[in-house]
């Protein structure tokens, strides 16, 4: 069976204490985002080719503002959309929300996609003051808490 | 020469044992209990099962093999309007096992959609915040999609009817007397179901509609009652289709026929045997001139064609006659949409057809590409295994599909409404198109038990896609194969992971564990362990063996060692039972310098042991640059005339002796450790102050005594500036930030972004 039905997103969100800021990769896949975008813009985006839509990056932005949350010692944190890139089937998203205070609990809400697949599992990869966590997020389950 | 080794070996035993009574005298009070044979190099007894009759140690088939057989002749119709498909079929079914059978099972897959299928009961559920009018009608008003089999009768060879009781996906027929070995049965089914629209309501089979001229394309499979496997194995596996691990099915014969109506065209598995019936004169006319076609593809039935028949709705039927010897399955797809275009590919001598059908939607696109990957893959793949033994291939265009049958299989990949494609679309068409393809030879042919091993097929098969695919175009953006790519996979977290010898329902991240990984690891078993010569004779020596039969994973990894004298055990172990990961590093490096005053340690050394150093000498001493017998003067390049026992000994030489010695100038030593479990070679690459390379590759049995650190020596010509571990990335190491000597900075993704 071809490969497209599995439903998956990577999340790697480090801190970095000398910047003061939490650093997130998002790696999701071009097709599933770009059907996700489409859906919400009710048009055709052409994501991540040469006649991608003009307003394809404010989407992206606002789409993951809406489903990507974190909350840093319950306070929600606003989180800042630097960039992107595409690597084979892949868009690489760029993400910073700074941090000036010690981080004693983390909460990660994460719905990237799951409006669309149902089956959409997004695997978040965490690493606060070297403790590693990972999550999963689900349809069922959008947010985990961790504390540290 | 006796002399000069007694005192250097003393020491290389001594170090040990130093440590050994180190560690005795910390904790004497309390003594470490025994332990197994954890080793990860020993031998695979006890995961392995016991070699047999039926499977032998080398991975063949034994002596007593046996595989049961199911020949099938159906004849099917297709009710287009109310997207209704029914059948009935008589199978004969022959016992070649030593075993008395007193019952049956038959698949009946479309089970699995049925209104009271337990597949959705176990889905997690939830209640969505936001929900489309559609979705929200879909999960509340609607009535579910009323599929599955309804099965109308079960008869047996008089016409009498035989006991049966369905469970779920499966139903077993009593027998009155017991089957008996060599004994075979003929029974028939009649049944019926309602197509389900895969668009709509999921599915590896179906139909897509096109609202646009109210057509139809069916991709149709596990359409009919089909037998289950009785082998050495699993007895029967009747494992239930839950929706995730697909098929495992006999071998047999099959002879079907398929009414649908008369404007439709139509491809399946095996021989089509009234062409003339059902082509125009024509269309006939062009196919024959495919069949001489060996460079570009020939249009049988035009894009013209298709249109105008898209539009007729025709009342009257057509019969398509099919004929297929030895095939484990039988799919067919039909439309009125349907281009048909077709070439020849010359494979072992034979002539094979290349095919390709796909609506006017599916150009431009599919046919420029379409039936020349389809080509291409044939080609490649009977490469790597065996000439491709079937008459055909077929890549049928069916929107979000993948999947694959015995001559014919589904793949997405079309232009947008514009006709606009992306280099994504493009890409991702010849790739599954290869893939689905490629599946004739896995498990097609070579009839691995996709319910309960899918690494078998999707493994094998991703891994001659990724060498297909770089054949076609060595710029083909594969995303599976190179071992850096399976990295963010094999690093995460261990909740998430599961060893790829798991059942595919227990799966976390399918594609990266049944798909990518199994296809790394033996992308880095033929770039890496084995070498190129090496692992494709094995793997050939596999698919040769265990075409038309059933393998399991043993026999596969039994093979690929018995044909190679490469022992695996350590790599099954940890690639595929283990969710283990290669993590190796460069822990400490250290240089030497050559001198005739003895060092400190061995003075020390020598008087622990009570010896004196003039007992055995003259000797030369190693000076390392961290050791307090390092002095600054000693920093220069090695010359034999500075250190006087050895410019003695070079004196003693006959001039040819003299021109034959090597001329090292410089030493190191250095330690390697392995935080990572999985086993790997140590590949060394030394940089040069002026440039140059030399690369080192110490087999991966440098760990096979347990030890957590291994040490090599370098002698060099030159001053080594940089010492690099894995410098191609052939290894899937999951942390690279060790790999280098002297330790550098590894830029993160995001660092590296920021910096852009």
């Amino acid at each position: 069976m071809g490969l497209h039905k599995f439903y998956v997103s990577i999340f790697q969100m480090n801190y970095v204490p000398e910047k003061k800021t939490m650093q997130i990769t998002a790696r999701i896949f071009t097709d599933d985002l770009e059907k996700a975008l489409e859906k919400k813009s009710k048009k055709k985006i052409y994501l991540a080719t040469p006649k991608e839509a003009p307003e394809t990056e404010e989407l992206l932005k606002k789409y993951l503002a809406e489903k990507v949350r974190i909350k840093i010692n319950n306070t929600e944190k606003t989180i800042r959309f630097l960039g992107r890139e595409t690597e084979d089937d892949v868009v690489i998203c760029y993400l910073t929300v700074p941090v000036s205070e010690k981080i004693n609990t983390l909460e990660v809400y994460n719905t990237v996609l799951t409006e669309i697949f149902p089956d959409q599992q997004n695997i978040i990869h965490t690493s606060v003051n070297s403790n590693k966590k990972s999550l999963l997020l689900t349809n069922s389950k959008p947010k985990e808490f961790i504390e540290y | 020469m006796k002399k000069s080794t007694s005192i250097f070996s003393i020491l290389a035993l001594a170090i040990p044992l130093i440590t050994i009574a180190q560690e005795t005298k910390n904790t004497d009070k309390k003594r470490e209990p025994g332990h197994y044979d954890t080793n990860k190099f020993s031998q695979m007894y006890t995961q392995m099962a016991t070699p047999n009759m039926f499977r032998t140690a080398s991975g063949a088939p034994g002596p007593a093999y046996y595989q049961q057989q199911a020949d099938y002749k159906m004849n099917i119709e297709l009710d287009d309007k109310n997207t209704r498909l029914s059948g009935e079929e008589t199978i004969t079914y022959y016992n070649n096992s030593p075993d008395p059978l007193t019952y049956l099972w038959v698949q009946l897959d479309q089970n699995e959609k049925k209104p009271d299928s337990k597949s959705p009961l176990v889905a997690d559920q939830r209640m969505n915040g936001a929900l489309t009018p559609d979705g929200f009608a879909k999960n509340f008003l609607q009535e579910p999609f009323q599929g599955g089999h309804n099965i109308e009768f079960v008869k047996d060879a008089k016409g009498n009817p035989m006991k049966y009781i369905i469970n779920q996906t499966m139903m077993r027929i009593d027998l009155d007397k017991p089957l008996n070995k060599g004994e075979k049965i003929s029974f028939s089914i009649k049944w019926w179901y309602n197509i389900n629209n895969y668009r709509v309501d999921g599915g590896r089979s179906g139909y897509e509609h096109f609202e646009k001229d109210g057509n139809n394309l069916y991709v149709i499979a596990q359409f009919y009652p089909r037998m289950a496997v009785y082998n050495d194995v699993e007895g029967w596996q009747n494992m239930q289709f839950w929706g995730e691990g697909e098929f495992a099915l006999p071998f047999g014969n099959f002879e079907v026929n398929i009414t649908v109506p008369a404007d439709h065209v139509m491809e399946g598995t095996g021989d089509l045997m009234n062409r003339k019936e059902v082509l125009t004169a024509e269309q006939l006319r062009r196919y024959e001139l495919a069949e001489k076609s060996y460079d570009n593809p020939v249009v049988v039935v035009t894009q013209s064609e298709a249109e105008q028949r898209s539009k007729t709705f025709s009342d009257k039927k057509k019969t398509w006659k099919f004929k297929a010897t030895n095939v484990r399955d039988f799919a067919f797809s039909t439309s009125r949409k349907f281009i048909y275009d077709a070439m020849a590919v010359k494979i072992g001598g034979k002539n094979v057809m290349a095919i390709s059908l796909y609506p006017p939607e599916s150009n431009p696109l599919w046919e420029q590409y379409s039936t020349r990957v389809v080509a291409h893959t044939l080609k490649s793949y009977s490469s790597y295994t065996f000439d491709y033994p079937y008459p055909k291939a077929v890549s049928i265009s069916a929107e979000d599909q993948g999947m694959e049958y015995p001559m014919i299989c589904w793949n997405y990949g079309r232009p947008d409404e514009k006709g606009y494609v992306s280099e994504r679309i493009k890409y991702g068409m010849m790739g599954v198109i290869i893939h689905e393809v490629g599946h004739n030879f896995f498990p097609m042919i070579v009839n691995s038990d996709e319910r309960q091993w899918t690494w078998m097929d999707e493994g094998l098969n991703t891994f001659l896609e990724y060498l297909t695919e770089q054949s076609w175009d060595k710029n083909f953006p594969s995303s599976r194969g190179p071992a850096a790519k399976i990295v963010p996979y094999m690093s995460g977290d261990q909740k998430f992971l599961e060893p790829i010898m798991s059942n595919s329902e227990t799966i976390h991240q399918f594609g990266a564990n049944a798909y990518a990984k199994p296809a790394t690891g033996l992308n880095i078993l033929r770039e890496t362990i084995m070498g190129r010569e090496l692992f494709d004779h094995a793997f050939r020596t596999y698919a040769n063996r265990w075409k038309f039969k059933h393998p399991t994973p043993e026999d596969f990894f039994r093979t690929m060692e018995d044909a190679s004298a490469v022992d695996l055990d350590w790599f099954w172990k940890g690639w595929f039972y283990s969710t283990d990961y290669v993590d190796i590093g460069i822990k400490e490096v250290k240089q030497f310098y050559v001198s005739d005053v003895p060092t400190k340690e061995m003075k020390d050394f020598a008087a622990k042991r009570g010896r004196f150093l003039q007992d055995n000498g003259p000797f030369v001493y190693m000076v390392s640059d961290k050791s307090e017998d390092f002095k600054a003067d000693m920093k220069k390049p090695f010359a034999i005339q500075d250190v006087k026992p050895l410019s003695d000994y070079v004196d003693g030489l006959s001039a040819d002796e003299r021109k034959a010695l090597k001329a090292p100038k410089y030493f190191y030593e250095v330690e390697f450790d392995k935080p990572g479990g999985m086993m790997m070679p140590i590949i060394v690459e030394l940089q040069f102050e002026d440039g140059t390379k030399e690369l080192h590759h110490f087999p991966v049995q440098i760990w096979r005594k347990g030890n957590q650190t291994a040490k090599r020596v370098f002698a060099t010509g030159k001053p080594v500036k940089k010492i690099q571990l894995d410098p191609k990335l052939e290894t899937a190491d999951i942390d690279v930030s060790n790999n280098v000597w002297p330790k550098e900075e590894v830029k993160s993704k995001f660092d590296e972004f920021e910096k852009k």
